[in-house]
């Protein structure tokens, strides 16, 4: 209990000293810019800082105190409005694992719409998530894979006539 | 179950690799004989640096039809990239594979003004842009609220105290159009800047500001409603629509009526049309005489009146002339940190202050 | 008198009605796609209406626009996702609803409100079109600036219990959005040299990072769906229905506000959301509740939503200055039809002018019903595996981050918000007051900045203004003032007793 009480306040500590870091730097940056420039970023900036600040020593303050109950009673009460009503909790080790994988899944699925481009990235994508990693039916599979392209096609380039990112690769295959 | 998955994986990869070789194969193709044959069956990107809605695009979108019909087999999509001020779209399109499928719809004198002014992430040069023609050249008008103490250019001049004008961001080409001619004849003006969308007409209709610049459609509606009075024009001559109105040139002095012709040549180079530099020559003309043909087409005309319009077009091989000459524009006035100029004006201002 | 009625017979012809079908069809399919919102579809509409006679083309841009504020907030409330700025403040009550298995109702109540808050917003319309000008001369800078003070405050309400994360989040919006170009000064800031930041940090790739993104890593990690609960969906959209009806007077007052806000150009329609949320509950008996599916918290944002359109085209038509991006599009269509906006269209034109006010009525209810009619549909989506919701909704709002402008980066933009936006629901940060600061923060730059150019401090005391800035003061202190009273009363009556 106690373990996970301290992991639960690291990662807010480690959150808002990234913060509190990053808008020091702003600051300093703020300092070059013209002052009308400069005023409200200026402001806000130092605000911030200082909400963080208070927050940081409020998260120290909470930890020094022993009640593990207590600590819990405080935290129910500081929900905000999008806490769902049923909590799930996933082991933590299983969640960090996922967390990753689906990090990946997104910057690999965004680094081959760049290369190939929308038209080519989404059904890969589609078919690797679907049938690779979940073993999803087939026809499911298919179902939804060509659906999605087909729908996108229609509608972004039949209908609305936008020109899709078509990714670097395309770009070595443009008529001379 | 893991041999079903390489092959799976296989399969896809390969269906992937199929698509890209067939995509480039067909989109690739071999040199067109001509620059006609070339254009048959491909999609021209017609880049527009404005947002939808504004004067740009909807030229853009009431000429493209027509040249599309002048360019047969072809097709031509109007893209708007109008981030960064357009910057960001004219980047591309001086960048973009000089084919001929990339056209850009611009404002030449917000272009130049942001080339000459050194502005950080401007990629291109007009000076190396093919110009393919210009679809119209509106009038620039100053104009002064009703509710203000002026009725003509010599109230304006004649004016002792400092009064201020609306305007809706530094580095417009009015904006500095008006600072320019403030310079020149030492006017007690300060713009105001930062209102919203249009916002600027609505304070001069008020009265909050005294005064404006814009284009001449811009100014119309308030013209007409009797909001506002015209009295200036940023051109060479008196125009028909404002024959009444002193032009630029005629207000400055001996010495920098320079100047006055250079911010009206700026302005002449107003809607126009560009390709990117080294497009191939027969391209290039088959580009102008499609814009050409289009411009006298009495369909289009037709369209730009019914959108109320000006129809003020100028041959690619005009528009290039316009292009040298508006590039003599004296860069002092249009380069520097505009921001540190204006804020000693504010200083100055806020000492003569008076509740509107 | 006769006009109103005669706008109404000048809409009765199949062709035209069909373009409003067709209008409304096609902006809901438009709304529906995460971070596609009504500009897009306008801009991309407006060309292909040119072809069409005045009714038919309006029929179909006016019409369908009411449609694309109940697309949003379909998505809004189903997935979390808000479809544009305005439907964000829906999502406040609007997901917990569906996590609680209570979508049907939500939707109703969101439709109902949306449909009738769209005709308030189209009655003051018609009413204000003899006055529009003075109407809209009114407001200036000083009344931009205290109305979008007022929408932060909303900041303080949905943060409750948590103020000062809520505030922080919120600061840091407000900073997101001194990004790039400040055209006060022609300078640029926090941009790093990187031109796609000139516009600064586009709300779009934000909103689905922050909200769809981020909602998809949630559910993959979890790996659960959106909501476990299934509640039959008719007998919820009736009992949501029920509930604007229940509240009919803080409905009325936030269609009114609403569409107040809207006549002001350049407030936006978001403030308007934020405004009447903050009002709702601020006026409410049990403040506790929102936050965690009150369906007032549905119903005051979504009545001003689509009431301010009606606001909004005030402006637009008197001036031809839109009250926002879609009025622009708007204003460029009406010139293609040879429509000028400005006194000579309120003078010449009240038929046509009364036909629009119609049309905003006709487009919200048909909107409403078709979006009502796909809400079975649409509200199983939130039982499907997350294992096939996940890949999907990643497509597609990968699709409208990058389509709105048509930059690769806004989908690193998106993917970055995706995962900040997922550490700060894990962490309890609210997501939603940075998006408010977000909105928010450059208007109250500008207007303040104008403001103080030229009035000097002194545009505090302008009436509007004042008026403005002492109902925030009256809203914020409202809670303290009624504890005190119920204080009071409690001692009061014990002392009553005692003796």
């Amino acid at each position: 209990m106690s373990s996970k009480k301290t992991l639960k306040l690291s990662s807010n500590m480690i959150f808002l000293l990234v913060v509190e870091a990053l808008f020091a730097y702003l600051a300093v940056r703020t300092f070059s810019y013209s002052s009308v420039a400069a005023l409200m970023p200026g402001i806000i900036i130092g605000f911030i800082l200082l909400v963080t600040t208070i927050l940081v020593v409020r998260e120290l303050w909470l930890s020094l105190r022993k009640a593990g109950s207590d600590a819990a009673a405080e935290e129910e009460q500081t929900t905000v409005p999008e806490a769902d009503p049923a909590p799930r909790e996933t082991d933590p080790k299983v969640a960090r694992m996922r967390e990753l994988e689906i990090i990946g899944w997104l910057a690999g699925f965004g680094l081959t719409i760049y290369l190939l481009g929308f038209l080519v990235a989404i059904p890969i994508f589609m078919f690797l998530f679907l049938r690779i990693r979940f073993s999803t039916k087939w026809l499911t599979t298919a179902a939804i894979t060509i659906g999605i392209e087909v729908g996108v096609y229609l509608i972004f380039i039949v209908w609305l006539q936008t020109m899709l990112y078509s990714g670097l690769i395309a770009k070595l295959f443009i008529p001379h | 179950m893991k041999k079903k998955e390489k092959t799976a994986v296989s399969i896809c990869l390969a269906l992937a690799l199929i698509l890209c070789v067939g995509t480039a194969t067909f989109a690739g193709g071999q040199k067109a004989a001509t620059a006609e044959e070339f254009f048959k069956g491909k999609t021209i990107n017609f880049i527009v640096t404005n947002e939808p809605g504004s004067g740009f695009d909807t030229y853009t979108r009431a000429v493209a039809p027509y040249v599309q019909k002048n360019i047969p087999g072809s097709k031509i999509i109007v893209t708007n990239m109008d981030e960064a001020g357009g910057i960001i779209g004219q980047n591309k399109a001086f960048a973009a594979e000089p084919n001929g499928l990339t056209i850009c719809m611009t404002s030449g004198a917000g272009m130049l003004f942001a080339q000459l002014r050194e502005l950080p992430g401007v990629k291109f040069d007009l000076r190396e842009h093919i110009w393919l023609g210009r679809v119209a050249a509106e009038v620039h008008v100053m104009v002064v609220s009703a509710k203000s103490p002026f009725r003509s250019w010599d109230d304006v001049v004649s004016y002792k105290e400092p009064f201020r004008f609306s305007a809706s961001g530094v580095g417009s080409d009015d904006y500095i159009v008006v600072e320019i001619i403030r310079d020149a004849l030492d006017l007690p003006l300060e713009q105001i800047v930062g209102y919203e969308e249009g916002g600027e007409w609505l304070a001069t209709v008020k009265g909050e500001a005294w005064g404006v610049q814009g284009s001449w459609s811009s100014v119309r509606q308030f013209m007409d409603s009797g909001d506002v009075i015209p009295v200036l024009q940023t051109t060479t001559e008196r125009s028909d629509i404002l024959p009444d109105v002193p032009t630029i040139v005629e207000v400055l002095p001996e010495d920098k009526k320079d100047l006055g012709r250079a911010c009206a040549s700026i302005f002449a180079f107003d809607r126009v049309i560009c390709a990117p530099p080294g497009v191939p020559e027969d391209r290039v003309r088959v580009l102008r005489e499609a814009f050409k043909k289009a411009f006298d087409d009495p369909g289009y005309q037709a369209d730009l009146k019914k959108l109320k319009r000006p129809h003020v077009p100028a041959t690619g091989e005009e528009t290039e002339t316009m292009n040298d000459a508006a590039s003599l524009c004296p860069s002092r006035y249009t380069g520097g940190n505009f921001g540190e100029a204006s804020e000693g004006r504010r200083r100055l201002a806020r000492s003569h202050r008076r509740l509107a | 008198m006769e006009q109103l009625w005669m706008g109404l017979i000048s809409l009765i012809s199949p062709v035209t009605l069909l373009y409003l079908l067709l209008g409304v069809v096609i902006f809901m399919v438009i709304g529906l796609l995460p971070g596609l919102s009504g500009p897009v579809g306008m801009a991309l509409l407006v060309p292909i209406t040119y072809g069409l006679g005045k009714e038919a083309a309006f029929a179909m841009l006016i019409g369908g626009h009411s449609a694309v504020m109940f697309a949003g907030s379909i998505t809004a409330i189903v997935l979390g996702i808000p479809g544009t700025g305005l439907n964000v403040a829906t999502t406040f009550d609007g997901f917990p609803l569906t996590k609680q298995g209570r979508a049907g109702e939500a939707m109703g109540a969101a439709a109902c409100s949306s449909a009738m808050g769209g005709a308030v917003g189209a009655f003051v319309l018609a009413a204000a079109i003899p006055i529009m000008r003075p109407l809209v001369l009114a407001f200036g800078p000083p009344e931009i600036f205290a109305i979008c003070l007022l929408g932060i405050t909303t900041v303080a309400f949905i943060s409750k219990g948590n103020i000062l994360k809520g505030v922080l989040m919120g600061l840091v919006g407000v900073f997101l959005s001194t990004i790039g170009f400040n055209p006060i000064t022609g300078s640029l800031r926090y941009t790093f040299n990187i031109t796609v930041l000139w516009d600064g940090v586009e709300l779009i790739a934000v909103i689905v990072g922050l909200f769809a993104f981020s909602e998809m890593i949630e559910l993959f990690v979890n790996a659960h769906s959106i909501s476990d609960r299934e509640m039959p969906v008719i007998r919820g959209i009736f009992k949501g229905i029920l509930a604007v009806f229940k509240n009919w007077f803080l409905f009325l007052r936030c269609a009114v506000i609403g569409t107040i806000i809207g006549v002001i150009p350049g407030v936006g329609g978001p403030s308007a959301t934020f405004v009447t949320y903050a009002h709702a509950v601020s006026t409410s008996k049990n403040p506790e509740k929102f936050g965690k599916g009150a369906i007032e918290g549905v119903i005051a944002p979504e009545s001003a939503n689509d009431a301010k359109d009606g606001g909004a085209l005030i402006p637009t038509l008197a001036f031809g200055i839109p009250g926002s991006t879609t009025m622009a599009i708007l204003v460029a269509a009406l010139l293609m039809h040879g429509l000028d906006p400005g006194p000579e269209l309120l003078l010449t034109q009240q038929t046509f002018l009364f036909s629009l006010v119609w049309l905003v009525i006709l487009g919200g209810i048909l909107g409403a019903i078709i979006g009502l009619g796909a809400a079975g549909f649409l509200s199983k989506i939130t039982t499907v595996s997350y294992k096939i919701l996940v890949p999907v909704i990643v497509t597609i709002s990968a699709l409208g981050a990058v389509v709105y402008r048509g930059l690769f980066s806004d989908l690193i933009i998106a993917v970055v918000f995706g995962i900040v936006g997922y550490i700060m629901k894990k962490l309890n940060y609210p997501k939603t007051t940075l998006l408010i600061g977000l909105v928010l923060g450059n208007k109250i730059e500008k207007s303040l900045f104008v403001s103080t150019e030229l009035y000097g401090y002194h545009f505090l005391f302008r009436p509007i203004t004042l008026t403005i800035l002492i109902i925030l003061v009256g809203i914020l202190l409202w809670p303290f003032v009624n504890s005190w009273i119920k204080k009071l009363k409690r001692i009061n009556s014990r002392t009553d007793v005692g003796r």
